[in-house]
């Protein structure tokens, strides 16, 4: 019985791992993703710096 | 070059597209809430002539994203340069309408109808309306109901043959020969007739609802109770009478032979009362309410129970006593317990619109029937509501007719009724007052004490504890504690041992005076009882004493504590000295017990406090 109740918990484990190591994925592409968002943003402020500043 | 290509990688809508190819469903999801800052990145011109084509016709994924995208395209207006330019949303969100996902289509038609409010008149004309009338025509049915719930908010901004078009087009919608649509129409048509004239529901509305009323599905028409009241809510009350095909309408509406019609009628009842004129209340809704509080089907009783109340608020009280009365009281011994149950919760509402005297000659018996119950629910919603018939009748009138009552099911034979009646006195005792406590019920609840079933004894005491919780620490002082001493001295060592059990549950809500003055000499004298049960019961209260001890502040009680939750009161060194100079000594003397049971709880009772004050002395550091 004991064996049995270890198994449960290595298999109970093994379950939080792999939620655990889901999770950094997805917060990883996340990241990388608003990363990209960041940048973008970066160049079409650039852009609109330059318009404005022909403009004046 | 490298600059230029690095451009291009960062380029808006390829960054998009890079996205929703992701295999996680969660990242395109995100892709698709943040779609506004690569709306914002393009500016207001590239993303009308870029993002949104794009967005009309490549777009394919799972259902939740594709919601999100309903949902965020309502929200668009500002990043595709403001009102004058929203119509170019409206092409994504017609595709989205018709998709066979209900939960997609409901956010593209809310997100649609929130555009709708922000276009001009011009651009409804142009694009709203079209759109409207192209997914009305659609072949497959989700776009037509989808179409139906286009039509309010355009219809206000329309021109006048516009707005002919739209109700011919509805009208169209609610003859569809599939059932699905007629009944989001039927939904629809009752938010419709409040946009319209009077005039016009009339002579338009009222056929589309006399069709729908006589649809041969049930669930069609079950939704036509909601027409009918928005019907004759826009009706004035004097002009109804002149409209036969509502009552018609009304009549067989009642009488269906679908019980899930007859419920909705049912559950409206009080809503249709209100919006017909009162003649109709009298010649035909009481009838139809009588009718309905005997129906065959246990469902609708309960539904026209709960109109009991507001129903008969708006009737004199001569038509309430002779006609509906009668068949309220058959209710009470319907054969439904989930009747009785909603009986029980409303029955209440009726005395203030009885008055004095008839609460007492009909409610009361009725009430008191329902305290005998066999459903513990109906006898929880009777005593509930008291405080109704209380304000009414008289603290001193409903004593005497209830208090019978309650003490009759206190000593009833079966202790599982007994158990029944205990659960309810804290809740009695909050409605009907401390007075009216301490002179009727509390003897019935020290009563309890020292009956001859455990569950009883052990129900009482947590009873004590919650009566202490609605009454006070200082009525708990004056009321409980004196009656827990005199049962320390008591003969049967079963009542010793409840002395006990009340100690030991009564800790968290009482004083550290109260401990120090009452409790702990009663447990001295308790320490050396000849029965080693009541001894080692005296070492587990005395745990559970030194335990609150160690938290309890000189003012106030441990729950009090608990419940404003701050961490900062400290606890008073006064109860650490009880400890200590009280406590510790018998439990001492307890240790040296000829019974091994006795000695083994005296010993966890010192040894494990010692423990445990260690451990606080440690993180207290």
């Amino acid at each position: 019985r004991d064996r049995n109740a270890w198994e449960i918990e290595r298999e109970e484990m093994k379950n939080r791992i792999a939620i655990l190591e889901g999770e950094t994925r997805t917060s990883k592409g996340l990241r990388t993703s608003l990363e990209r968002h960041v940048k973008l943003l970066e160049i079409a402020l650039k852009k609109e710096r330059e318009k404005a500043r022909i403009l004046d | 070059m490298e600059g230029q290509d690095n451009a291009d990688e960062l380029y808006p809508i390829a960054v998009l597209i890079d996205e929703l190819k992701h295999d996680d469903v969660l990242l395109r999801l995100n892709a698709i809430h943040r779609l506004s800052t690569i709306a914002l990145a393009l500016g207001p011109e590239r993303t009308r002539d870029e993002l949104i084509p794009f967005l009309d016709d490549s777009v394919e994924d799972e259902d939740e994203v594709l919601t999100a995208l309903a949902e965020e395209l309502g929200n668009f207006v500002e990043y595709v340069g403001g009102p004058e330019y929203a119509h170019v949303l409206l092409a994504p969100l017609e595709n989205l309408a018709a998709i066979e996902e209900p939960l997609v289509r409901d956010k593209a038609v809310e997100s649609l109808n929130k555009i709708c409010e922000q276009l001009a008149e011009r651009q409804v004309e142009e694009y709203f309306i079209p759109l409207t009338i192209r997914l009305s025509k659609a072949d497959w049915f989700t776009s037509k109901i989808s179409a139906t719930g286009l039509y309010v908010t355009p219809y206000k901004k329309a021109s006048a043959s516009a707005q002919q078009t739209l109700r011919t087009q509805f009208g169209h919608l609610v003859h569809d020969e599939t059932p699905m649509v007629r009944r989001q129409a039927a939904n629809n048509l009752a938010k419709f007739i409040k946009e319209v004239p009077v005039s016009v529901v009339i002579d338009e509305m009222i056929p589309l609802f006399q069709h729908l009323a006589s649809d041969d599905q049930d669930s069609v028409r079950l939704l036509t109770v909601e027409v009918l009241i928005s019907i004759a809510e826009v009706i004035p009350k004097e002009q109804q009478p002149s409209h036969g095909v509502l009552l018609t309408a009304l009549r067989s509406l009642f009488e269906d032979k679908s019980w899930r019609v007859r419920y909705m009628v049912a559950d409206r009842f009080e809503k249709i009362a209100k919006a017909v004129n009162e003649e109709v209340v009298t010649r035909d809704l009481v009838p139809a309410f009588v009718k309905l509080l005997k129906d065959s089907e246990a469902e609708v009783r309960t539904a026209i129970a709960s109109q009991i109340p507001g129903f008969c608020n708006l009737l004199d009280r001569e038509t309430l006593l002779n006609e509906i009365m009668t068949s309220i009281e058959d209710l009470v011994s319907d054969p439904s317990q989930h009747v009785r149950a909603a009986l029980g919760t409303q029955l209440s509402g009726l005395a203030p619109i009885l008055g004095k005297e008839e609460t007492i000659s009909h409610l009361l018996p009725m009430f008191l029937q329902m305290l005998k119950d066999e459903f513990p629910d109906v006898r929880l919603h009777i005593i509930s509501k008291l405080e109704l018939v209380n304000d009414v009748i008289g603290i001193d009138l409903l004593s005497q007719s209830l208090l019978p009552a309650i003490v009759q099911l206190a000593e009833d034979k079966q202790w599982r009724v007994r158990l029944a009646i205990i659960e309810y006195i804290p809740l009695l005792a909050k409605q009907l007052g401390m007075k009216f406590f301490d002179e009727q019920l509390s003897s019935l609840c020290m009563g309890w004490l020292g009956d001859t079933v455990f569950s009883i004894r052990e129900a009482a005491t947590q009873n004590l504890k919650k009566l202490t919780e609605v009454f006070g620490v200082e009525w708990a002082s004056r009321a409980i504690i004196p009656k827990v001493t005199t049962m320390s001295q008591q003969e049967n060592y079963l009542y010793r041992m409840t002395t006990c059990f009340a100690v030991t549950i009564l800790a968290p809500v009482i004083t550290l005076d109260i401990i120090q003055n009452n409790i702990l000499p009663m447990m001295d004298r308790l320490v050396s009882d000849p029965i080693p049960n009541i001894r080692f019961n005296v070492a587990k209260s005395y745990a559970v004493l030194i335990d609150t001890l160690r938290r309890l502040p000189a003012e106030g009680t441990l729950q009090q504590l608990e419940e404003s939750g701050s961490t900062d009161a400290e606890p008073s060194p006064q109860g650490l000295e009880l400890i200590n100079e009280q406590i510790m000594p018998n439990l001492e003397k307890l240790q040296g017990d000829d019974d091994v049971d006795v000695r083994y709880f005296a010993t966890i009772a010192a040894g494990g406090s010692t423990t445990a004050g260690a451990e606080r002395m440690d993180t207290g550091q």
